[in-house]
């Protein structure tokens, strides 16, 4: 035991959730899911704060708020947040449907070159990436018919 | 086809945690050939170039898994992956992520060892004394085969736990390995243990953080498929927690225990001896 | 399996959220592409609007319970996979617990209190 004192430990970490090796798409994708979760989440904070604590305030703070937040920083901002929710929502609803192994199929004997359910069943993710890209196109679309 | 012998660089990641307090890089020139693979290069640099160094291997066939280790950013098996597959002639290896180093390329697979013995990798059954005197086999269906076969080709070599994000940050995740064989056990049809396996399974560290990143299964040198075998878990766990779950006992032993008949009695014999 | 549970309604909340917050999403949103005829979704006039209309503040409401949910269930998995202190994470759970009850109240008590103002 007083040997494995010694052992250097070798833990990724954190950095770990965002690169470990050449991996393949899912694990991005992974790693986007909890990226636009936390970004989702600092939204809510501020968007909770501001729709409670300003909007009681009465319609002249509200309007001083909202002025406030057209600015372009703020605007590319919530747009992002768009994006992240539909990236979120599609991807988790994705994720539901993988996790309870609906969309896995059934276990097979490995034969070489081995192939994973994941990846013999990627035809799901990829349709989950389909509806996400036409979705932030018609979130970006609706931007540009209303002038930014 | 000719055998064309060339040489490589090997660049390998060294600790020795006697002398280095860093992880540093040294580089190596090995001849190869076709066919020549990882192992082959570490055998041929320990042999003829550096006798310290140190890495961990005995099947040599992909068979007993001591050998994993990163090689050009991906995790394989050293003894079953090819020089000639990466088409470099640089090939940097270091030792696998999220396990402790020894040594070099050696790294500590006790703490993956310690997880999967606790989500209790054996068939569990109620029928004591059949386990410890068997007189007969289990009765099992090939269909009931395949629902697990897949599973149990792990050869615990750690190369999934290196490739998950999540082991990569709580150390006391249960890790790919460990979560798939507890489904290993709970899909084997000869098996009355998922109970207590579910609730290991079920802890803080468990099952529900794996997010279906699916590295473990892409880099599983045997495809084991460890992700799936997760998935299908949660399913379990899931069916389970809401008051589901199999309710037919596990599998019987075959041929079934019959009542022996009381023998024909022998006429006496007819004849004075 | 008691975290078995509390995991399913995590994913329950998920699309209860992704239901919920799409509508708002698609009000805040999508304003020209669906023709809704709103100008500018945040305008007070707009604001209170939907805010004195009672399926509306249900809508609110029931994002805000799926959503504070989700989203603080979410978190603590990401802190426990962050540190193996339980006791860092017993913190976590009563520190969410309880800001979560305190959020709930405040957040729906502000719109019911806008519409019956009204
Ligand atoms: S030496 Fe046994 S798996 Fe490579």
């Amino acid at each position: 035991m007083q040997a494995e004192a010694k052992h250097r430990p070798n833990l990724l970490g954190a950095g770990g959730w965002f690169w470990a090796g050449n991996y393949k798409m899912e694990r991005y994708l992974y790693t986007l899911h909890r990226v636009t979760g936390l970004g989702i989440l600092l939204f809510g904070i501020f968007h909770l704060i501001e729709t409670t604590f300003f909007r009681r305030q009465g319609e002249s703070v509200w309007q001083m708020t909202t002025g406030f937040l057209k600015q372009p920083l703020f605007e590319v901002g919530l747009i992002l947040v768009a994006f992240a929710f539909v990236i979120h929502a599609l991807n988790g609803l994705r994720l539901i449907l993988q996790e309870f192994g609906i969309t896995l199929g059934k276990p097979k004997r490995p034969v070489y070159p081995y192939q994973d359910a994941l990846r013999r069943k990627r035809g799901y993710t990829m349709l989950a990436i389909a509806v996400i890209v036409i979705l932030l196109l018609v979130f970006l679309l609706n931007r540009l018919v209303g002038g930014g | 086809m000719a055998e064309h012998a060339s040489k490589v660089t090997f660049r390998v990641q060294r600790y020795d945690p006697e002398k280095d307090s860093q992880l540093h890089m040294q580089e190596f020139t090995v001849p190869t050939k076709r066919g020549t693979t990882i192992l082959d290069g570490l055998i041929y640099i320990k042999e003829n170039l550096d006798s310290t160094l140190a890495f961990r291997t005995s099947c040599r066939m992909g068979i007993c898994g001591s050998c994993g280790m990163l090689v050009n950013n991906y995790p394989h098996l050293a003894c079953h992956t090819q020089i000639e597959e990466f088409h470099s002639n640089v090939i940097t290896v270091k030792p696998l992520p999220n396990a402790p180093i020894i040594k070099d390329l050696a790294v500590d697979l006790m703490p993956m060892f310690d997880r999967h013995k606790s989500i209790k990798p054996f068939i569990i059954r109620n029928d004591e004394d059949e386990m410890a005197k068997p007189t007969r086999e289990y009765e099992q269906l090939p269909d009931e085969v395949e629902a697990f076969e897949q599973f149990s080709y792990c050869i615990k070599c750690g190369i999934c736990v290196s490739a998950c994000p999540t082991s990569a940050s709580d150390a006391k995740f249960l890790g790919p390995q460990a979560l798939g064989q507890c489904y290993r056990y709970c899909a084997d049809s000869r098996d009355a243990g998922a109970k207590e396996r579910l609730e290991i399974a079920d802890s803080n560290h468990g099952a529900w953080h794996c997010h279906l990143a699916g590295a473990c299964s892409e880099a599983c040198p045997k495809g084991v498929d460890p992700a799936f075998a997760i998935q299908l878990l949660k399913r379990k766990m899931a069916v389970q927690s809401l008051g589901g779950g199999r309710k037919e006992k596990p599998a019987e032993i075959y041929p079934p225990p019959t009542e022996t008949k009381p023998k024909i009695q022998v006429p006496p014999f007819t004849v004075k001896k | 399996m008691f975290r078995t549970r509390l995991r399913l309604l995590f994913l329950l909340s998920a699309v209860g959220t992704a239901v919920f917050l799409g509508i708002h999403m698609a009000v805040q949103h999508l304003n020209n592409v669906l023709a809704t005829g709103e100008l500018d979704p945040t305008s007070w006039a707009s604001t209170i609007g939907r805010a004195t209309q009672s399926g509306w503040v249900v809508i609110y409401i029931l994002l805000l319970v799926f959503a504070l949910y989700h989203a603080l269930y979410g978190l603590r998995g990401i802190i426990l996979e962050l540190t193996t202190s339980e006791k860092a994470l017993r913190a976590v759970n009563w520190l969410f617990i309880v800001g979560g009850v305190i959020v709930f109240i405040w957040a729906s008590y502000v719109p019911l209190a806008l519409m019956s103002s009204r």
